[in-house]
């Protein structure tokens, strides 16, 4: 299956790209996606255990992973998935 | 403390210095709450906001421009032409600061000058200009005159507050400018200023702040300070701006698109903080003595919409006047956001109100107005085809607006107004009158009570719920769940900002501060030396109220409600797809009066009692 990944603030910087498409075995978790992720990524957003560092965020569709199955949500054919290096916040 | 008000009486021009009580100050602190005191006592009921009768509060606050943190802020209250009820807004740059270093904590602009001046303030002196020619003059081009007649090219030193064409034309989405770019802008305002015909005010001076107690101000001042640099939304603001925003709310599908029938823009991207840093930002700056530095500074080299080096886009101007009318390019963008700066709109209803334009535009193509209604309206725009996305309709209109001309004539009344004209009243997305600002409450539903609450309208700054719903601060929800406690943490943000905008201090310090982390520093300005956190919360909430009951006074703008679109109609689209606002009012509405001890709006009678407002208490339920 094929996600899309949209790229925040310092992120879109490292990536050079907003949107970047991945390829992914169909029953890929948030996790295994993350763990493809270029190495300067991975280094902001995830921390020594793998899990997500502070104050980074990743949602999947526009809902934060917290709110759904957290690293083990379950991604979709088509799925939109926003990685920020800290929290999804507005002012 | 003492605080000292210079009232100008335009009539007359004539200025007298008046020193408020100690008292006084510490029941309202300064800011806003002072000047919604002060309205509610010399403002009389049911008065036209555009007559001579009606006042502008130009108001500093204890801590602005002691150099402790983000100060550099002023706040303006009077009676709103827009909403017909109490109106006030906060403005940054540095006119805060540097009005206090002129001589003044605050002026009170009265009466009404039968032609064009501006006055000066320089240490204490006040001098009365004729302004005839500046008068239909852009912002930018005042402020450079003014400023090579007070001898005083540096703009690090001295600030002009001025008016553009809208507010002399009496727009009632009119801003009060300051610093060339920044906006008092909320309420129209500045068509009160422009009906008293004062262009602009100039304040430069070297009077020194006093404090009770230096030492500690210093010691509080960097306790605060260092909770702010390490924040994390504190560095985002900096490198990206407000509109670091874009994609974020675009995300959670909040970001409201097509004048509130969507939520998610596909052109946010190329709209976004990101996009701006990389193509068009030349620096970013800060206000006076301001440690975030969330401005930009772009420009646009080349093409229709080249713009000179200058200030901005902000988040809420890159929605209202792109998302929200579909207009994806952000060098068009940059350029109305100059364009509303130079002619004094608030973007946010300027945005709103050209959103509501092009839907009556479609709805009387298609035969969905009635049809002497469409007629008229198609005429009126004679040349101008608004068509959603179009930038070059949106530059005719807005200088239209500006000057009244043809359509412009009622696009300078806001959407409300405009919409209710030709037949469509559900097209002008407001509370109060006020157009909304960029947050779906479909998709943070905490929005929902904050906007319907908002005492001066369709507001995102009263409450910020959204650093809750989205944030997690200062504990992280579910922005599509209902929970009750978001209730508790919306008034709890509404008192705290009333303490906020009292003191005169940026908002950005709210992510990283709560209210108890202010009572050691106001002491040492103040010497009020047994003030309590929980005091001061209280003045917040007594503000908070006091507001309310200037609605109650003029019979209308207390019905806590949200525009029908919101309730009605479902998001077709994005993480909130299916959702309307009505269940999250629904739900969190009358909590929220029982915790504020209000009846359907209106404050008890024993609630103003608890809140030391016992002068107003016949205005309770």
């Amino acid at each position: 299956m094929k996600v899309k990944v949209r790229f925040l603030q310092e992120l879109y910087q490292i990536v050079g790209k907003h949107e970047v498409e991945y390829e992914l075995d169909d029953s890929a978790t948030v996790e295994d996606l993350l763990k493809i992720l270029p190495e300067k990524v991975k280094e902001i957003v995830l921390d020594e255990r793998g899990g997500i560092r502070y104050p980074a965020e990743v949602a999947v569709n526009g809902r934060r992973i917290e709110f759904l199955d957290g690293l083990k949500t379950r991604l979709n054919d088509g799925d939109v998935v926003v990685v920020s290096p800290r929290a999804l916040f507005v002012v | 403390m003492e605080f000292k008000l210079l009232r100008i009486d335009l009539t007359e021009w004539r200025a007298k210095e008046e020193v408020l009580k100690d008292g006084i100050m510490r029941k309202y602190i300064g800011g806003r709450g002072l000047g919604a005191y002060l309205a509610m006592k010399e403002i009389p009921p049911h008065i036209n906001p555009l007559s001579s009768e009606n006042k502008i509060y130009i108001l500093t606050g204890p801590l602005t421009g002691t150099g402790a943190f983000e100060t550099g802020r002023y706040h303006v209250v009077g009676k709103s032409p827009l909403t017909g009820i109490l109106g006030d807004s906060n403005s940054g740059g540095q006119f805060g600061p540097w009005l206090r270093f002129a001589g003044y904590d605050g002026i009170v602009v009265e009466g009404a000058s039968d032609e064009p001046v501006w006055v000066s303030i320089v240490d204490g002196e006040v001098r009365f200009h004729p302004a005839k020619r500046l008068w239909g003059k852009g912002v930018v081009y005042t402020e450079k005159k003014i400023r090579a007649e007070m001898k005083t090219p540096s703009e690090h030193i001295g600030s002009v507050l001025a008016i553009g064409p809208a507010g002399e034309n009496l727009s009632k989405i009119a801003a009060i400018m300051n610093d060339k770019y920044r906006a008092a802008g909320r309420t129209g305002l500045a068509a009160v200023l422009g009906y008293k015909k004062l262009k602009a005010i100039f304040v430069k001076g070297s009077r020194k702040i006093e404090m009770a107690d230096k030492k500690k101000f210093h010691e509080e001042s960097k306790k605060i300070l260092k909770k702010i640099m390490e924040h994390p939304i504190s560095d985002a603001l900096g490198k990206f701006g407000t509109a670091v925003l874009v994609n974020i709310i675009n995300a959670h599908g909040a970001f409201p698109t097509k004048n509130w029938t969507r939520g998610t823009f596909e052109k946010a991207f190329e709209i976004s903080g990101e996009y701006l840093a990389e193509k068009y930002l030349v620096t970013n700056k800060g206000c006076w003595g301001c440690v975030i530095r969330c401005a930009r500074v772009s420009k646009v080299d080349s093409g229709p919409f080249r713009t000179p080096v200058s200030e901005g886009p902000e988040y809420e101007s890159i929605w209202a006047m792109g998302a929200n009318t579909l207009i994806g390019d952000l060098k068009a963008l940059i350029k109305l956001n100059y364009l509303a700066n130079d002619l004094g709109f608030d973007t946010i209803s300027l945005g709103n109100t050209m959103a509501t334009l092009m839907e009556l535009y479609e709805k009387a193509k298609k035969g969905e107005l009635p049809e002497d209604k469409a007629k008229e309206l198609l005429d009126l725009l004679e040349d101008i085809a608004p068509e959603w996305g179009d930038p070059h309709a949106f530059i005719q209109a807005i200088w239209r607006a500006a000057y009244r001309d043809g359509i412009g004539d009622l696009i300078a009344e806001g959407a409300k107004r405009l919409a209710e004209y030709f037949g469509s009243p559900d097209s002008a997305i407001h509370v109060r009158g006020l157009e909304l600002p960029a947050y779906d409450p479909r998709g943070i539903n905490s929005m929902a009570l904050s906007y319907a609450t908002s005492n001066r309208g369709g507001c995102h700054l009263r409450a910020y719920s959204v650093s809750f719903d989205v944030l997690g601060v200062p504990e992280k929800f579910d922005p599509l769940a209902i929970d009750k406690r978001k209730v508790e943490l919306v008034k709890y943000q509404q008192d705290y900002f009333s303490v906020i905008d009292s003191l005169v201090l940026c908002k950005f310090n709210t992510f990283a501060t709560d209210h108890t982390d202010y009572v050691e520093i106001l002491k040492a300005v103040t010497g009020w030396d047994d003030l309590t956190a929980d005091e001061l919360l209280i003045a917040g909430e007594r503000i908070y109220n006091l507001e309310r009951l200037f609605a109650v006074r003029e019979g209308h703008g207390y019905k806590d409600y949200l525009p029908k679109r919101l309730i009605e109609e479902p998001l077709p689209d994005g993480p909130a797809k299916g959702k309307t606002a009505k269940e999250a009012l629904e739900t969190y509405l009358p909590y929220y009066y029982e915790l504020r001890g209000w009846v359907d709006g209106i404050p008890k009678k024993e609630t103003l009692h608890r809140l030391g407002l016992e002068e107003f208490e016949h205005l309770g339920a």
